[in-house]
């Protein structure tokens, strides 16, 4: 009965910090929900806020602009996500050496993680990928040609080359981690036994560190999928809708737009997606691993 | 220590940070402490003027001041973010034409009749509210009933490189037409190294839709006929489109779509272009002794096509919010930042040549500021001649030059920039991009209860 007495205090004293990650964590998703079921337009404080059911759903999936929008953050997920990780081996194994400067080459290959999304935006627009005072208008002139249009027509390939260049540094941290604790055994023995170092790579090195990758992957799913401030800094999410991505889909929706019953719909089809992506991620990988064992 | 004990003190703690918690803000309530507006404002060159002498009101006054400089998107987006859902962030707003008889109507921002009322006489004659511009003081009103003072006021004007032109053998007319602003450019592209013409192209219903709609005015295009119905596919407003990318095509800068109004000055701020059509107010910084290009820029009025007097008319206005908790500060504050004696310290201080433009008629009658200021008649011309009530060829129900003085115009100005720069850039046929254009039209007039017809049953667009 003692024991029962302590069990129930014991429960009794992590009520408050229960009850406050709850709210904190639930209340904004059931406000995001409540508002996706409104017509409330702010600009229009005459029309008021009224219920108007699903009707915000129906107008997002008969829209063509938001399938764009859903296109478009495949691409630049599955894209950056797959440059990311390739580029993540290949320095991870680069880094993996002793070489003499070793360690300020890992703080230069580590450093664009730690410059913010809107600075490394900013960076990028006007210093160097300016058609009149960038790099780009620099070497344009210098060499005779038309600057390159990266935020026109190639704004898409622009956004993956930014998200590439800040998000590599995250995955060489996790891939070279998981080199660097393979044990030095496993590799001498396959070096005795002859082995090339492109099989000693694809059939030792990345299935031992395949829990390492699928932990960057799957971080950096959320990650990219939640990219913001590039896109607000740089391309705007255009021309067009050429470059948005969900979140800025419902940035634009809500602040350019002042449309927040629309925008809310918009966030919670993103976190359904989101949550399905990561799922089916997850999945693949596990199932890779049980194969492998 | 017993549990008891502890509590005891847990106890006592509390209440002696309760005591002495009031009694610091009884404290504080005796030593009345001043009133702080915060004032939120957009980052140009007059408005940081304004800011470097602000130390001037608060020295006279006691009340001190917080900015919070934002980009004009940014700006607008919180401020209408703060007034919308009555967050009551800001005491003061920057703001223009297009939101101040929109915010008025819905009681966003504080009436300043009453107030200018509550004047005392001689404050009032100091003031001369009558000395502001009728097409301004127009522009900032609702119902007859005025929302904001006017900061500074602006129309748009060519400016071109005057020694660029003598080089060429050209000479620039005072009333151009757009086919004479292309032949220029295309003939002096390259000249010194320079852009035949610069112009706006960053999407945004502010940055490059304001020099655009006025290209489209002037072609006899509208947004919407006077029903409502959306008009992009009328054949005045393709050739509007397609006249705006040829002319950048041809003779403008590089990828386009990235340069705003920011870029647009600083390209010709640094002599990197022959020609510009822009805000009126630019005049200033191109004299500013900073200025590569100070001395050698002409001036000419907004070009016209099949429609002439096409210049667009803004005031970046100051205005009070209804939720603000110090209107009578904040009443002091704009009358003090819009009043002739602040024109006057500018004057002095800064340099006539960057006094705010635009809004007093006395400001062009003053001979310091007229010798300082070339450009001054042309200014003054563009403003008064503005028909911000009837402002294209044929008729339309809508208010306003560069815009459409609805509230979903943020929303559908954005959205149809978007698809002129992707038009601009090449992404999307011209076809496609005023078809998009029509749809959000069509949206927006529907929606909000513009357009009275029925949808058709099959709802093909």
């Amino acid at each position: 009965m003692h024991d029962e007495l302590r069990r129930r205090r014991s429960r009794l004293l992590s009520l408050p910090a229960i009850i406050v990650v709850a709210v904190v964590t639930q209340a904004p998703i059931l406000a995001t929900l409540g508002l996706s079921l409104v017509r409330w337009i702010v600009v229009r404080p005459d029309l008021g806020i009224t219920f108007i059911g699903l009707d915000n759903y129906a107008d997002i999936f008969t829209s063509r602009d938001f399938y764009e929008v859903v296109l478009n953050t495949v691409v630049i997920t599955v894209a950056s996500l797959a440059i990311c990780t390739v580029l993540g081996i290949l320095f991870g194994l680069m880094l993996n050496r002793d070489f003499p400067g070793v360690n300020i080459v890992r703080t230069l290959i580590i450093s664009p993680f730690f410059v913010m999304d809107a600075v490394a935006g900013i960076v990028w627009r006007t210093i160097i990928l300016n058609s009149s005072f960038g790099w780009n208008g620099y070497f344009a002139t210098l060499f005779g040609v038309k600057p390159f249009d990266f935020f026109g027509v190639h704004s898409l390939l622009t956004i993956v080359i930014l998200i590439v260049w800040q998000w590599t540094p995250f995955f060489v941290l996790i891939i070279l981690a998981g080199f660097q604790n393979i044990e030095p055994e496993i590799m001498d023995s396959a070096r005795v036994d002859g082995t090339g170092w492109l099989r000693e790579l694809l059939f030792i090195r990345l299935p031992v560190i395949m829990n390492h990758i699928e932990v960057a992957v799957l971080l950096g799913l959320i990650f990219v999928l939640k990219v913001f401030g590039l896109i607000f800094v740089t391309t705007r999410g255009g021309p067009g809708y050429s470059s948005s991505n969900l979140p800025y889909y419902v940035y634009r929706t809500a602040f350019l737009g002042w449309d927040v019953g629309h925008a809310a719909a918009v966030a919670v089809v993103t976190v359904v997606v989101t949550l399905l992506a990561i799922m089916a991620l997850f999945r693949w990988f596990r199932r890779r691993v049980t194969e492998a064992a | 220590m017993t549990r008891s004990a502890v509590c005891k003190a847990v106890l006592l703690l509390a209440c002696s940070l309760a005591t002495h918690r009031g009694a610091f803000a009884a404290g504080a309530r005796e030593g009345a402490t001043p009133v702080r507006l915060t004032v939120a404002t957009v980052n140009n060159p007059d408005m940081g003027i304004m800011q470097r002498l602000s130390g001037e009101f608060t020295a006279a006054t006691g009340i001190q001041l917080s900015f919070v400089v934002l980009p004009e998107n940014e700006l607008r987006q919180k401020v209408t973010e703060d007034v919308g859902l009555g967050s009551g962030r800001y005491d003061v707003v920057t703001i223009g034409t297009y939101d101040t008889p929109i915010w008025g109507k819905n009681r966003w921002l504080i009436s300043l009749e009453p107030l200018f009322a509550r004047m005392s006489a001689a404050n009032r004659d100091a003031y001369a509210r009558e000395d502001i511009l009728p097409t301004i003081r127009a522009a900032l009103s609702y119902n007859g009933e005025q929302f904001a003072l006017p900061f500074y006021g602006e129309s748009s004007m060519v400016f071109y490189r005057k020694d660029l032109f003598a080089r060429a053998g050209l000479t620039m007319p005072r009333e151009p037409t757009w086919k004479q602003i292309h032949d220029f450019a295309v003939k002096l592209r390259g000249l010194d190294g320079c852009y035949g013409i610069v112009l706006r192209g960053l999407p945004g219903w502010g940055e490059a839709l304001a020099p655009f709609n006025t290209v489209v005015n002037a072609f006899g295009g509208r947004w919407f006929d006077e029903s409502w119905r959306p008009a992009f596919g009328e054949p005045a407003m393709a050739e509007a489109w397609r006249f705006y990318k040829r002319l950048l095509n041809d003779a403008g800068e590089p990828n386009p779509t990235t340069d705003g109004y920011t870029e647009c000055l600083a390209i010709m701020q640094s002599g990197k272009a022959a020609l510009w059509y822009d805000a009126t107010v630019s005049a200033s910084a191109l004299e500013a002794p900073d200025s590569k290009v100070a001395g050698r820029i002409g001036y000419a009025l907004a070009p016209s096509a099949r429609r002439g007097n096409t210049g667009w008319l803004w005031a970046w206005s100051l205005g009070i919010e209804s939720s603000s908790r110090h209107p009578a500060e904040a009443f002091r504050f704009i009358t003090w930042a819009t009043d002739r004696k602040y024109i006057t310290l500018v004057g002095r201080r800064v340099g006539w040549a960057q006094v705010p433009p635009g809004t007093r008629a006395s400001t062009y009658s003053n001979p310091d500021y007229q010798a300082a200021a070339p450009f001054a008649g042309m200014v003054l011309r563009s403003i008064q001649d503005a028909d911000y009530e009837r402002p294209t060829l044929l008729p339309v129900p809508y208010k306003g030059i560069q815009y459409v003085s609805i509230p979903e115009f943020q929303s559908l100005g954005e959205a149809v920039s978007q698809q002129l720069a992707a038009y601009i850039s090449g992404q999307k046929p011209l076809e496609q991009a005023l078809a998009d254009s029509q749809a959000a039209a069509l949206k927006v007039a529907r929606d909000g209860g513009y357009l009275k017809e029925r949808p058709p049953a099959s709802h093909t667009q």
